[in-house]
């Protein structure tokens, strides 16, 4: 019964050899590299490569004669930008493939589920309440903002992201339509508790929440990289475990148990860390939308759905993207700086009416 | 490991219940699936096979009794050590994301990561491949099958996760409605397979429709009925058609056959319509 399906057109796909995904992972990452060298030589001041190279081996505390103030710049400044950028799209890119794979469909952004929205209603919360009964200690006030709005951001991508599991499914799937409900109920009642907080507070805390509500990388300063980039990498690395396993879930998820995977668990921690990662990212950087939608499936396009290089790949593509969009958005209104969030959402609302619309084309099973 | 005692060898179900809502849908069944038998399931719509099966795999919980493989029960064993030991081809076969056919296949293998080398596994998936006759599709996106091709791909996943060996204890493989998609000859080559994989020593349940394939293929035959189990046993024994019609509520006849092999049984349809 060989050749059964040859008349049927059987549409070769692509070969996935281990060494073609090593390629395809390798250039990703060059990619990142280079938008963050571009993030550093872009701007206001513009810096030669060669420059950049002169200032790199001068080293962060003396800086080559003549390059005094694009020194500053770049390690003041660009660097922590760059670098936040880089943790902020890994993050969100990596938490969007962890999330499709739990949910089991391309579709689960973690802003259009609400997991976003619901870190920053948590980040939101610790800005504005306890400022007045904290002003007595400046360093306790240091100490919330650097890991109290975190964590209340964590807590509240946490239980967007626990609601949507629970309400945004039937009968052991997810549905397109019930989970985008689910997520326009919850990114409602986000955004009123955010009017909410801006309405009682005052005019420092109004300033800092606008922030939140855009989504920008104009906060990047070195103690909150140094926050952000070792919590990002040690929950990107802590999904990779997960990919055979949500490889596995795609059968659905009584198939996926019958091959030896602890369902509710994979479940469990891929949500947790899906919620860390958006936590800590909308902390540092506010609410930036679609990248978790479009690096995904744009890795999915280039390395084929398999989670072994789609959790890796979305990282290194998410990383690369947020830095060039934020490069990006400083040029093109200069001198006005475009919130990165902006723009994002400008280029990813689109690919996201397309992926309904090739859904819906498709049957809408999913 | 030590070895079961003998009269615990098998995937077995004892005084098993299943209560879904208000509804009883199995009750107290006591069944064994030994090691290299072929036992068929079948019932008409709603006695509950499916339920039988999903339960005896350790997908649902019974609401009384307990499944055992060989003498120890479900919940004690590892996940990986029972998907390493048991395989499960369900009824409805979904796949959320555009994965290749031999990517599918390799999925079977995943309770046994670690454990091959990268060209042993792809030497069983290409075995399994071949034993469904679906070798050509290896590089197909596997949600572009036709419901036939898929239900065979799927049945080459299972093949796979039984395949790598020697471990101790026997294999057993669950089938729900194995042929529902299939062509005849397809039908034929895949129950052709299930016999041989049972020869080879692993025990192997399917839910069938059809009574006269139970019949040929079958050592045993299990009659479910309501959630209950009626007849347990050779197929000449319990395939009867007084049984049959009194489950099925519809008048079921045999036909003797020319060459001596199992009476046919011959559905209210094909009767010859009264003048």
């Amino acid at each position: 019964m060989s050749g059964l399906a040859v008349g049927e057109g059987a549409r070769a796909l692509p070969t996935t050899g281990p060494g073609r995904g090593a390629v395809g992972l390798g250039l990703l990452g060059a990619g990142a590299a280079l938008a963050a060298g571009a993030g550093l030589c872009f701007g206001a001041l513009p810096i030669t490569a060669g420059e950049l190279w002169q200032i790199a081996a001068a080293g962060p505390t003396t800086a080559p004669v003549g390059l005094e103030t694009a020194a500053t710049v770049v390690w003041s400044l660009r660097l922590p930008r760059v670098l936040l950028g880089l943790a902020v799209g890994a993050a969100l890119a990596g938490a969007g493939a962890t999330l499709q794979g739990v949910f089991r469909n391309p579709l689960a952004d973690p802003g259009v589920v609400g997991a976003s929205a619901g870190a920053a209603l948590g980040a939101a919360l610790v800005i504005v309440l306890p400022r007045a009964p904290v002003a007595l200690a400046p360093a306790a006030a240091v100490l919330l903002d650097l890991i109290g709005v975190p964590g209340a951001a964590f807590a509240g991508a946490a239980a967007a992201g626990l609601l949507a599991l629970r309400l945004g499914r039937r009968g052991g799937q997810t549905r397109v339509s019930e989970l985008l409900l689910v997520g326009v109920a919850l990114n409602a009642l986000c955004g009123a508790g955010l009017g909410l907080l801006m309405a009682i507070s005052d005019e420092v805390a109004l300033r800092d929440l606008s922030f939140w509500m855009l989504g920008a990388l104009g906060g990047a300063t070195w103690p909150v990289v140094g926050l952000t980039l070792p919590v990002v990498t040690i929950g990107l690395a802590l999904t990779l475990p997960l990919a055979p396993s949500l490889d596995a879930l795609a059968l659905g998820e009584g198939p996926a148990a019958h091959l030896g995977v602890r369902v509710e668990r994979v479940k469990a921690v891929g949500l947790s860390l899906s919620a860390a990662l958006v936590g800590v990212a909308v902390a540092a950087a506010g609410m930036i939308g679609f990248v978790g939608l479009a690096a995904p499936h744009l890795v999915r396009l280039l390395l084929g759905p398999s989670h072994r290089l789609g959790l890796p790949g979305s990282a290194l593509l998410g990383a690369g993207l947020l830095v060039a969009a934020d490069t990006l958005a400083r040029l093109a209104l200069a001198p006005v700086e475009l919130p990165v969030g902006v723009l994002t959402t400008l280029l990813g609302a689109p690919l996201f009416f397309g992926l309904l619309l090739r859904d819906r084309r498709a049957g809408g099973a999913t | 490991m030590t070895t079961p005692e003998p009269q615990e060898r098998g995937l077995a179900a004892a005084g098993l219940s299943l209560r879904r809502g208000a509804r009883m849908v199995l009750e107290d069944v006591d069944l064994r699936l030994l090691p290299g038998e072929r036992l068929a399931v079948v019932g008409p719509n709603g006695a509950g096979k499916s339920s039988l099966l999903r339960t005896l795999s350790g997908e649902l919980r019974p609401t009384a009794g307990a499944v055992s493989l060989d003498g120890r029960p479900l919940g004690a064993l590892d996940p990986r050590e029972l998907a390493r030991r048991r395989a499960v081809l369900p009824q409805d076969l979904e796949l959320s994301l555009p994965l290749r056919v031999d990517a599918v296949v390799a999925l079977g293998l995943l309770p046994h990561a670690g454990r091959l080398s990268a060209a042993a596994e792809r030497a069983a998936v290409g075995a399994a491949l071949r034993a469904v006759g679906a070798e050509a599709l290896a590089g197909r996106d596997a949600t572009t099958l036709s419901g036939g091709e898929r239900q065979r791909v799927h049945l080459a996943r299972c093949l796979a996760q039984l395949s790598p060996g020697p471990e101790a204890g026997a294999r057993y493989l669950l089938l729900d409605e194995p042929t529902s998609a299939l062509d005849l000859r397809h039908q034929a080559e895949v129950l052709a397979q299930a016999r041989a994989l049972s020869r080879a020593g692993t025990g192997v349940l399917a839910v069938l429709h059809d009574l006269n394939m139970a019949a040929a293929w079958a050592d045993r035959v299990a009659v479910l009925d309501g959630g209950r189990l009626r007849a347990l046993g050779a197929p000449a024994a319990v395939l009867c058609p007084s049984l049959l019609s009194c489950v099925w509520g519809c008048a079921i006849e045999s036909l003797p056959r020319a060459d001596g092999g199992p009476p046919l049984l011959i559905s209210p349809v094909l009767r010859a319509p009264a003048a």
